[in-house]
Order: structure tokens, then C-alpha cells, then sequence
């Protein structure tokens, strides 16, 4: 019977818009499915300022059905507990929410899986505690619209959640190494800065965050659903989830986040020159393996001192540092995996062109803190080494946005390009080559005059 | 449908009356609508009639559990009304259909019925017959798979009918059953009330004397709080005798039912000795 009740509310209650809070990630996320089901579950996280809120709305409105309906004196003369009855509509707000959410996910993971796309098991794990969050906002939603029974209750507990949720953005100071974010405000499930595609939370960040949650949901149905004095006992799993779950944050906040290991796993073509890239990139393997050849094949061509093998380079944002040290017979390609079923969104000669920037080198982790004009400067110099290796004019340079939103202005590339030119051939060569050993080892200096010359 | 009836059911009860009230007082907010009543009802159609503010739907939301008495003694099924398990035994026993019949418009009739079923602790297994028995005998099968938003009033009226008798109650208690029932309905409705007295105390709170005439097998008249009147339906219609005015003075005609000029001379009369 109680199988049969649950289901009338699943279908007749709020719970049917439970279940269709988390449904704008299907928009939010369309885009980035190409960067595996990790990405997807970190961008779930980051909507959960949007979601919490809706999910708040959604249990504050089904809090008043019994005053909506006018059923409160036909309930009042019914011998079954009310708490019974609360239950049911809690369970039944709470199980669409997930199940809302998990299908979501389930589709667009199983979309991430038939493209070949990475499927990662860490996100599967963060997008379970987000659900915990959600719950607990659906049931927190309950909880007031139940203790505050207006008309007005459920739109401003949905403005109020909503203000709640990005409260913490815009008070909090910015994270810096200078004025590190202590890790307690990792509690806020969005306060998790942005979790990249090789990235995940630690385990003892999701677990504190699992913990907080739990105790959020427990406090919630216990509000939502107990009797005027057995009320005052929901702050005991708050207290003791907090009590949990604060000791096992990292003293930074910036600690939470730790490159995924089943993201950067190594993925090779069987045949020689070998082609790498991570378990993320492994749909663009296919169309990266000519393009990566011929990069490999023209720098064998121009300079000395050649790669033999292409990898992809994965950076370390958290560490500064790139997650495997320079080699120098080992070209580095970062993968641009834009596309929606995880495959290149390049044209192979660009892509040709992004592996001969800067002589066949990764940037420098000191470029990013250059100031504007520097950057140019450096930035310069690896595009002119690519149009030397490749032999093309400054007009080829690729001016896709979205991928090469960083180069510098065609007319100083021209102007450095022409410069390089002017010098003898067997210097050109010696200079592309000298730029390339800097940048290998990220020594000091500016590439761009080491390149062309004084005076640019 | 037939239902079986089970050893308690047709066990002797051991209590005298459904309804006994002694000195009952019940307010209304601040207003004592029901003051100072004696009643001993049991199994029957009792029809309680009165004017506006009489006190008829306080005195039914009280018999429902709904309101407490301010004073006074209420008992009901042979249990004193007070709060914990036996106000949840008594409830189990008791139908109650509102005035202000609510009703969660999502819902299909039969989920309703179903759920107001699951809330008055039915037995699980009897559930499902219960529900079905309740619907057909409001006259709402071929509506049973619709929604509660998709019925007309008088249909809805009916649901909550259904949903009042569903747990084949031991006191049924209608606050204004027949609004928005067309004359067949009405008809029909009458002869379920009919059906029900047998093992039932129905108490059907209206201003139409004609149901009351029709289908009770006593009347109650309700006034400021008091029972003015009680007796059967003939002995309303014999009160009438040649009134040619009502209570309120206006002229009463030969077109107006008996029942209906017997409601008004009493009325009249009782208000002329209230105000000697």
C-alpha cells in the first residue's frame, strides 16, 4: 500500500518538477561533452547555484498543497500519524530529484560513452554527492515552506536561495596564493573553483562534503517532517556532520582539487612515430595522428635537434607545472577536444600549426604571469618559429577564437616574420633552433630578440 | 457490489449511542456557536437543518474531531473525545465530508479515494475493494481513471462522498452533500443515504428540507447554538398545519413543500418564544 501511495505522489505531487530541476544541464552541459563525463559532473556542481534554488522552490511549493487544496480539515480528521503522510511527499520529492538528476547524467554520460568520449568513474562520485546537496535543498524547501506557509514563500525562498548561493562568490576574497581560501568553505558545494577535464575533488573532500550533506538532508526531513518539539532535534546531525566533516578539509581550499589519474592515463597509437594522448583526448587520437606526423616530420626537416614521438601536454593549473617534465625528443600537443562528441574541432593544418609553436614546445609556466606586453612578445616569437618551420606567410596563421584566442596582432607576427627572414638561412635555422632549447628548458630571456634580432 | 462483513462488524457494540453529547459547547473563534447541547444519536439518517450561523457545520466539525469542545461532553462511539489512541480509533470509524470540500486537483478520483483510504488506516488488503465499492456506489465509475480537476461540482461533491464512506464508517458525517447535485443525482444520493442507515449514524448538516423530508429518518433544527427541534421527518410536516407566514414574515403558499413550511412554522415559533 505504502508502494502504491508513494508512487500517486511521485506522479501527482511537486516531484515531478523535483525530477526536472537538474534538466538545464542538459543546455549547460551540451557544449563540453566532448571533455568526458567528468567535466560534465563538476559542471552539474557549479549549476547547483541555480538548482539549489529551483529545488528549494519546488519543496516550499508542495509544502503548501494541503492550504492550496484546502485538504487541511479533511486531513485533521484522519487517525493515520501526520508524520507518515510527510514522509511519503518527502521520500517522493527526494527520490524524483535524484532520479531526475541521475537520468540526466545517465543520458548525457551515456551520449559522453557512445562518441568515445571520456566516461570517468571520479565524476560519477561527484555528481553523487551533488545529488546529496540536492536532496537536501528540496527537503530544506519543505522544511519552510512548511514552519512559513505563505502564498509569497516559494518565489522568495527561490530569489533567497539564489542570492545564498552566489553570497559566497561575492563576499569572499578572491583565492590567492597571497590570501589562500581556508578549505572549511569547501562546505558550499560550489565553492570548489573549477574542476578542469583531468581534474577531481580528493576523496576526503567529497567524503567531508558527503558527510556535511548527509546532515543536511537529515536536518531537513527531520524539520520538514517531525512534530512541533521532536523539531529542536534537527540540530543534532548538523552539529555532528559538521563536527565530521571540517576535519577532513584541506586547510586551503585550493588543495580540493587533484589531477584525475584515470583522465591523464596515457592513451598510444600501436605504430611508430608513436602518438600519445590522455584517456580525455583519446577520441582525437585518430584525426591527431597524421597531423602530429607531419609536425614531427617537418621539424625533422628544419632543425637538428628533432622530437621523435608526440604527447599530449596536460598542465597541473594547481601545481603550476606541466604533468610530465620536458623532453626533448618528445613533442608536446595540447589537444583541443572542442568538439561536442569529443573529437577535434580543428582544422588539420592548424592543428599542424598549434604542435609547431614555439619550435614544437610547450609555453613556458612563467608566460602566464608575463604582463600583457611581454606575453605578446613571447607569444610573438613561438608563431614566427612555426611559420619558419612550416614555411607559410604571416596571413596563414590560424584566427579560429576559440582556439587561438591568444595569439598576438598579425602585424607584429608580419613584422618579426620579415625581420627572421632578412637573416641569413643558416641563422634563421640556428635561431628556431636556439628558441626551441629555451623553451625546452623555460630559461630566462626574451625569445622574441633572441629570434629576430635587436631592437623589435 | 456485495461486501462481505467481517465477525466485528456484526458484533454488538457496547456503547448506547454513536453520538452522545451532554451540555456540548463549541466555539467558532471567539463566537460560542454551539451552547449548551444534549444529543443521543444512533444508527440513522439524521438530518440537521438551520438557518445561517445556526451552528450546524460547528457542531459537525466538532462531531468530525475537527473543532474541541470548549465545555462539556462529547462522546463518540462509546469513547470520551480526548486526544492520543482513542482519538485515532475513533477516527478510523468516522466518514466526513466538509463544507468546504478540498480536494488535491492532480489526482485521478480513484487515487483520491485511495489515498484518504491509506490516511484512515484501512487494511492494505481491503484497500483496492473498498475504493472500487466507495466509487460505484457514488455513481463515479466511468470517472474513476479521471482527474479531480476534470469533474464538474456536483461530481466532485460526489468524490467526496466516496472518500467519506470508503472505510465504511460507523458515523458518516455531510456537510451539505447535495450542492451541485442535479435532481437525479440528488435522487440517487438519497437512496444511498437510505442504504447507509442500516448499520450507519449518518448526520447530514443542509438547508434543503426537501433531502432531509426525503431521506432521513430523523430532523434535527438547529438555532443559535440550540436544538430547537427533533422528530421525523413526518412530524416536520405536520407542523406546518395551515402557517401561512414564515419566520421571517413573508407570505408561505400552498407550492412551498410541507416539510419546508413545518422548518419555517417551527422556526417562527421558537423565535416568538425566545423572544417572550
Amino acid at each position: 500500500m505504502i508502494g502504491r501511495i508513494f508512487w500517486i505522489e511521485v506522479r501527482r505531487s511537486a516531484a515531478r518538477w523535483a525530477a526536472l530541476v537538474s534538466l538545464p544541464l542538459m543546455l549547460f552541459a551540451s557544449s563540453d561533452l566532448g571533455r568526458g563525463s567528468g567535466v560534465l559532473a563538476a559542471g552539474h556542481r557549479q549549476a547547483l547555484v541555480l538548482f539549489v534554488p529551483l529545488a528549494l522552490g519546488v519543496g516550499a511549493w508542495q509544502a503548501r498543497r494541503d492550504r492550496r487544496s484546502a485538504m487541511e480539515e479533511l486531513l485533521t480528521t484522519t487517525p493515520r500519524p501526520v508524520w507518515h503522510r510527510r514522509l511519503v511527499t518527502a521520500g517522493a520529492l527526494a527520490s524524483a530529484a535524484i532520479a531526475g538528476a541521475w537520468l540526466v547524467y545517465a543520458l548525457l554520460t551515456g551520449y559522453i560513452g557512445l562518441t568515445g568520449a571520456f566516461v570517468s568513474p571520479s565524476g560519477a562520485r561527484l555528481f553523487g554527492v551533488s545529488m546529496l546537496y540536492l536532496v537536501a535543498a528540496v527537503l530544506t524547501g519543505l522544511a519552510v515552506g512548511r514552519l512559513v506557509p505563505w502564498a509569497l514563500t516559494p518565489p522568495l525562498l527561490t530569489l533567497g536561495g539564489f542570492v545564498l548561493m552566489i553570497l559566497p562568490d561575492a563576499l569572499l576574497p578572491v583565492d590567492s596564493a597571497a590570501n589562500p581560501l581556508p578549505g572549511r568553505w569547501l562546505l558550499i558545494p560550489t565553492e570548489v573553483g573549477g574542476v578542469g577535464r583531468f581534474e577531481t575533488l580528493t576523496a576526503a573532500v567529497l567524503s567531508a562534503q558527503a558527510i556535511w550533506a548527509a546532515g543536511l538532508v537529515t536536518a531537513a526531513l527531520v524539520l520538514a517532517v517531525a512534530s512541533r518539539y521532536v523539531r529542536l532535534a534537527a540540530v543534532l546531525p548538523l552539529a555532528a556532520s559538521v563536527a565530521v566533516a571540517v576535519p577532513l578539509l584541506p586547510a586551503q581550499a585550493r588543495d580540493a582539487v587533484i589531477l584525475d589519474s584515470s583522465a591523464t592515463r596515457r592513451v598510444c597509437t600501436d605504430d611508430a612515430p608513436v602518438v600519445c594522448v590522455t584517456a580525455v583526448s583519446r577520441p582525437a587520437l585518430a584525426e591527431l595522428r597524421e597531423p602530429a606526423r607531419r609536425a614531427l616530420r617537418i621539424l625533422r626537416e628544419r632543425l637538428p635537434q628533432a622530437p621523435a614521438s608526440v604527447s599530449e601536454a596536460v598542465f597541473d593549473a594547481r601545481a603550476g607545472r606541466y604533468l610530465t617534465p620536458d623532453q626533448d625528443n618528445v613533442l608536446y600537443a595540447e589537444v583541443p577536444t572542442l568538439a561536442r562528441n569529443g573529437r577535434v574541432a580543428v582544422p588539420e593544418d592548424d592543428l599542424v600549426f598549434g604542435l609547431l609553436v614555439g619550435a614544437g614546445t610547450r609555453p613556458c609556466p612563467f608566460a602566464s604571469a608575463l604582463p600583457a606586453h611581454e606575453r605578446a612578445r613571447y607569444d610573438t616569437a613561438r608563431v614566427v618559429a612555426a611559420l619558419w618551420l612550416l614555411g607559410e606567410t604571416p596571413q596563414s596563421v590560424p584566427r579560429d577564437p576559440t582556439w587561438w584566442w591568444w595569439l598576438p596582432s598579425e602585424a607584429a607576427v608580419a613584422a618579426a616574420h620579415a625581420r627572421l627572414l632578412a637573416l641569413p638561412v643558416d641563422d634563421q635555422m640556428s635561431r628556431v633552433a636556439e628558441l626551441r632549447e629555451a623553451e625546452l628548458v623555460c630559461g630566462p630571456g626574451d625569445r622574441l630578440e633572441a629570434l629576430v634580432g635587436d631592437g623589435v | 457490489m456485495v461486501r462481505r462483513l467481517e465477525a466485528d462488524e456484526i458484533a454488538p457494540t457496547g456503547y448506547a449511542w454513536s453520538v452522545q453529547a451532554e451540555r456540548l459547547q463549541v466555539r467558532a473563534g471567539r463566537r460560542l456557536a454551539v451552547a449548551g447541547l444534549d444529543l443521543a444519536l444512533g444508527n440513522g439518517v439524521h438530518g440537521l437543518l438551520g438557518p445561517n450561523g445556526a451552528g450546524k457545520t460547528t457542531l459537525v466539525r466538532a462531531l468530525a474531531t475537527v473543532l474541541r469542545p470548549a465545555s462539556g461532553s462529547l462522546r463518540l462511539l462509546g469513547e470520551d473525545v480526548v486526544g492520543g489512541s482513542v482519538l485515532r480509533r475513533i477516527r478510523r470509524q468516522i466518514g466526513y465530508l466538509p463544507q468546504e470540500f478540498g480536494y488535491y486537483r492532480r489526482f485521478t478520483v480513484r487515487e483520491f479515494v485511495e489515498y484518504i483510504a491509506w490516511l484512515k488506516q484501512m487494511p492494505p488488503a481491503d484497500v483496492p475493494g473498498a475504493v472500487q465499492r466507495a466509487i460505484d456506489r457514488v455513481g463515479l465509475t466511468d470517472r474513476a481513471e479521471d482527474r479531480m480537476k476534470t469533474l464538474s461540482g456536483g461530481m466532485v461533491r460526489r468524490a467526496g462522498i466516496a472518500q467519506a464512506i470508503v472505510n465504511d464508517p460507523l458515523i458518516l458525517l455531510l456537510d451539505e452533500p447535495t450542492v451541485g447535485l442535479d435532481p437525479d443525482q440528488r435522487l440517487q444520493f438519497r437512496a444511498l443515504l437510505r442504504d447507509l442507515a442500516a448499520d450507519t449514524c449518518v448526520i447530514v448538516a443542509t438547508h434543503l428540507v426537501e433531502d432531509v423530508a426525503a431521506a432521513c429518518t430523523d430532523v434535527m433544527l438547529m438555532d443559535e447554538g440550540r436544538l430547537v427541534f427533533r422528530g421525523r421527518p413526518a412530524d416536520l410536516a405536520a407542523a406546518a398545519g395551515d402557517a401561512t407566514h414564515d419566520g421571517a414574515g413573508d407570505s408561505l403558499t400552498a407550492r412551498d413543500s410541507l416539510a419546508e413550511r413545518g422548518y419555517s412554522e417551527i422556526m417562527r415559533r421558537h423565535r416568538e418564544g425566545a423572544a417572550r
